[in-house]
């Protein structure tokens, strides 16, 4: 079984719009799709902007996991495969079959140990390819998949600018080689100074200034790596290597894998961490990396009225903001696929080449 | 104990933790609690040290709520914390949708309910119809503690005489209603269930028999299939289809009055469609309503005879058939209290029966009244009314005895005098009786200038003159603080609450209430504005608490002239020695007072 991950920059970033797009074609190549979200999908309505939303119709055969809440809710006619005991705050966590088409609220499982015990699910009931939707500013569930897709746009902030800039910088951090020559021997970070000496912080996050003294006083000589599986806030990694000063120099920082860094911190940030060490000759690392197949991108954003106090539906230039992304990604493929019909997104998650249309 | 770490991700607003603080506390458990505008980070790093067995979040303001808690749960996940960390949310820009798209284990929305947030903390499931707390073990019995003892010697002396005379009228009549109320009684008896549908081989001759003492519309209804204009048949399909639905709304909601006891509230509903009525019920008790009152239409009691099958009317009124009182006693809850009203009419017997089948709790019967505003026929009435109280008697159902003959213009003296001779004949018959004294401001107390500075002493003291006379329980309605509606819904949701918060505090079993567009309805009457006038009701309790009115001197004088003047109607009544005669003549309210004699069911009594 093949899992994917729909991880949006943002609300409004078309990640229901992508996952529907990729099912179709997981259908039409006569595969069994599976479907879920760590978030709350398939809602007619946003609730911050009440604006309308695309609802989340599946074919017929398609398996789904959702909360028995959302049943309250269905359209469709389905199969209650199997009660999984799985529960969230929408109740427990069911896997259907869609007997006829219809539109389904998908609330699935919430976080990470839910969505790993999920996949066991899926793949007993002989699933080809589960897509997991994403939710708002989280992505950590989504370290237990085999690859994601980024899907970005107006939405996030109204300017292609700043889109380019934030997705960019998202990309390097999937782009983040992987470590080979280290691992994480603790759930602590650990320090390797050039002379082979090692030293473990007895640190579990580094989000607060609190630790900072006590993490520096180890630095005392030239560091070779330093490991840092624990989340970080980027501007205290950024303090950090700077009150280190020299004994940093040409040293490989190894974080645990993009999505911890994600919760982390921005990820202009992070790119803003990255680049003052490579500055100094540094190299930055992950222990785990997952694929990022590709981008989809959506020139739509809910612009306030505050005359009216609601929300109204704007678009930035589509072609200007696809053109732009797509210099900024290469090589990794951009697409906007309300524009772009026939792109075989399927092809290219399964490590396939570029279906130009 | 388990540890809790709580914190308010808003800039100022931390009540809600503040709360739960203070609770989880008195509880034992090992709270941590942050400061306001907290930064998520900061969160996360004392979750860390402290590893809690929850952490529980609040976040009143509206803006950034989901960018700002969306990162604290993803924060908490990428530090490991929810492998052993339960995240919990609640506050007033939280919803259960937005609580589910961030991730949290548990979201906590409306009041606070800390048996919920324990349940969760120990990881235990409340189930999803969950019945939280059982609010309601058992229906209450209203008469339940009540001698009826009457501490007025000269008043029950006078009951006695009139009661007895009342009594010996009434042997050997009979009336078409009774005579309906006989056959349809043998008929169900023998399980035939309704006339047109049944079974049973004798069902042809029962609806003969029965038709015989029917008007002719509702012969034409059982002969001829017609139905009265504005009425039509439901259909099983819809009625199926609603039923399911229903039954998926049952929630065990607290009693209005804050910890339990008295009084009861009821509601009093009848839109015409059982469906609707359903929906309406279910409203009601979500929101704490303990009982309801079904109102049928006035067409219905004026002619001989009732309909039957799954009926829906399109005007005021639900047209009392066995079919639709079944349909609706299954919508409710089991604790639900049902009144069912039949006091006034050519039906009156037949009602007893057909509500104590269905499932009643109550019944309604009150002779003076139904046969003055009412507009049945004295003689009549007093047939029926009696055999409906012997009825009331077998079936050991209270009855209520309404005083809403007030709302025509008579002065609360007379209506009394007439509610207390129903006690009395009740009583002598096995029947256990709850007096209805209407707080209201009436055409007479308008006329009159007697409620010109406040309505507290006024009512205070009719409820107190009650007291004074009989140990029986007191039950304002229908509705309490009528007549002091107007069209505005916020108006009447107060006034309500403030005559319910009264009669609270003077210890009455139960009151009835409308809903706020009652009154002055132009149209049907919506869920929404009874669920405004419960709410205001519950907050109005929870104001008063233990407190109660202060009535100024005034009210004591009220109650001594009251009494007075209750004394010099029954005697009037004991000394003219006809019950009936005493209705026809105004004894217990005039056409000075606005009240006339009934007409319907003229000449029927019979001699059986």
């Amino acid at each position: 079984m093949k899992s994917i991950g729909i991880l949006g920059t943002a609300k409004n970033t078309g990640k229901t719009t992508t996952t529907l797009y990729l099912l179709r074609q997981i259908e039409e190549q006569g595969e069994q799709a599976g479907i879920t979200s760590i978030g709350l999908d398939g809602e007619e309505h946003d609730f911050v902007t009440r604006l309308p939303k695309p609802r989340m119709e599946l074919p017929c055969g398609a398996l789904v996991l959702t909360a028995e809440r959302c049943l309250e809710q269905n359209e469709a006619k389905v199969e209650i495969l199997e009660r999984t005991g799985l529960r969230t705050s929408l109740g427990e966590l069911l896997l259907l079959r869609v007997k006829e088409s219809g539109r389904i609220l998908v609330a699935g499982p919430h976080r990470k140990q839910l969505l790993e015990k999920a996949l066991n699910y899926f793949s007993r009931w002989g699933t080809d390819v589960l897509l997991v939707d994403g939710a708002l500013n989280r992505a950590v569930p989504m370290t237990v998949l085999d690859g994601v897709i980024l899907t970005t746009g107006a939405a996030l902030v109204p300017d292609v600018e700043g889109i380019v800039r934030h997705t960019s910088a998202i990309i390097d951090l999937f782009q983040l080689p992987m470590e080979e020559e280290f691992t994480a021997a603790s759930t602590q970070p650990q320090v390797v100074f050039w002379d082979g000496e090692k030293a473990v912080l007895n640190l579990r996050s580094l989000l607060s200034e609190e630790y900072l003294p006590d993490f520096v006083a180890h630095i005392n000589k030239p560091v070779r790596a330093i490991t840092l599986p624990v989340v970080c806030a980027p501007k205290l990694v950024e303090k950090f290597l700077k009150l280190g000063g020299a004994h940093f120099t040409r040293s490989r920082l190894i974080f645990s894998d993009p999505f911890r860094m994600l919760a982390g911190g921005n990820p202009i940030e992070w790119d803003a961490v990255i680049q003052f060490h490579r500055q100094r000759g540094g190299q930055v690392r992950c222990f785990m990396q997952k694929p990022l197949h590709c981008i989809t991108v959506n020139p739509f954003f809910p612009r306030y009225d505050p005359q009216t106090a609601t929300y109204k539906p704007d678009r930035l230039d589509a072609v200007k903001l696809f053109s732009a992304l797509r210099k900024a990604a290469m090589p990794l493929p951009v697409f906007d696929l309300h524009v772009e019909k026939n792109v075989d997104l399927w092809k290219i998650c399964q490590g396939g080449e570029i279906n130009e249309s | 104990m388990k540890k809790v770490l709580l914190a308010a991700l808003d800039p100022v607003h931390d009540n809600a933790v503040k709360l739960l603080n203070r609770k989880l506390s008195e509880l034992g458990y090992q709270t941590i609690i942050l400061p306001p505008g907290v930064h998520e980070n900061e969160v996360i790093e004392r979750a860390i040290r402290e590893q809690p067995a929850a952490i529980l979040i609040s976040r009143t303001l509206g803006y950034q709520v989901a960018e700002i808690l969306g990162r604290l749960v993803d924060l908490a996940e990428a530090a490991g914390l929810r492998e052993h960390t339960l995240l919990g949310v609640g506050g007033m820009a939280i919803t259960r949708e937005l609580g589910a798209e961030l991730g949290f284990d548990a979201t906590f929305t409306g009041e606070l309910d800390i048996e919920e947030v324990v349940a969760f903390i120990e990881g235990k499931h409340l189930a999803e119809n969950r019945q939280k707390i059982r609010f309601r073990h058992e229906k209450p019995d209203i008469t339940g503690g009540y001698t009826y003892q009457f501490k007025d010697a000269r008043i029950e002396h006078l009951l006695d005489q009139i009661t007895d005379q009342i009594l010996e009228w009434v042997k050997g009549k009979t009336t078409p209603a009774i005579e309906r109320a006989k056959i349809r009684l043998a008929f169900l008896q023998e399980e035939g269930g309704n006339f047109l549908d049944s079974n049973h081989k004798r069902a042809g001759e029962f609806l003969e028999r029965y038709l015989k003492w029917c008007g002719p519309q509702v012969q034409a209804f059982y002969r001829e299939g017609k139905l009265p204009e504005g009425v039509r048949r439901l259909n099983a399909a819809e009625v199926a289809k609603l039923m399911a639905r229903l039954k998926q709304m049952d929630c065990d909601s607290p009693r209005l009055p804050p910890g339990g006891g008295k009084p009861l509230v009821f509601v009093q509903y009848g839109t015409g469609c059982p469906l609707m009525d359903s929906i309406h019920i279910k409203t009601v008790e979500a929101w704490g309503a303990d009982g309801v009152l079904h109102f049928d239409p006035s067409w219905g009691a004026q002619q001989e005879g009732l309909l039957e099958g799954w009926l829906s009317h399109q005007h005021d009124g639900t047209i009392l058939t066995l079919e639709n009182l079944r349909l609706i006693r299954s919508a409710m809850q089991p604790t639900t209290l049902w009144n069912v009203r039949g006091h006034r009419g050519l039906n009156t017997p037949e009602v007893q029966i057909l509500a104590a089948t269905a499932g009643a709790d109550l019944l309604k019967i009150n002779i003076p009244y139904g046969a003055t505003a009412g507009g049945s026929d004295p003689a009549r009435l007093t047939v029926d009314g009696v055999y409906s109280l012997r009825l009331a008697a077998q079936y050991g159902l209270p009855f209520d005895i309404p005083g809403n003959d007030e709302l025509s213009g008579v002065p609360p003296y007379k209506t009394f005098a007439g509610m207390l001779v129903m006690v009395m004949l009740g009583l002598k018959l096995g029947a256990k009786p709850i007096p209805k004294p209407l707080l209201c401001y009436s055409p007479y107390m308008q006329i009159e200038g007697q409620m010109e500075d406040n309505y507290v002493d006024m009512n205070t003291a009719k409820l107190a003159v009650w007291r004074e006379i009989v140990d029986a329980p007191l039950w304002p309605g229908e509705p309490v603080g009528f007549m002091t509606h107007t069209a505005d819904r916020i108006q009447s949701a107060v006034t309500t609450a403030a005559h319910v918060a009264l009669a609270a505090g003077l210890g009455v079993d139960a009151v009835t209430m409308a809903s706020s567009d009652e009154a002055y309805s132009k149209g049907a009457i919506s869920a929404a504005a009874r669920v405004d006038t419960l709410r205001a009701v519950r907050d109005m309790l929870r104001f008063m608490g233990n407190c109660r009115f202060q009535a100024t001197p005034r009210a004591a004088l009220i109650q001594e002239q009251l009494r007075n003047e209750v004394i010099a109607v029954l005697e009037k009544v004991a000394q003219r020695g006809d019950f009936v005669a005493a209705i026809h003549e105004g004894l217990f309210g005039n056409q000075q007072d606005g009240l006339y004699p009934g007409r319907v069911g003229r000449d029927t009594v019979m001699i059986a």
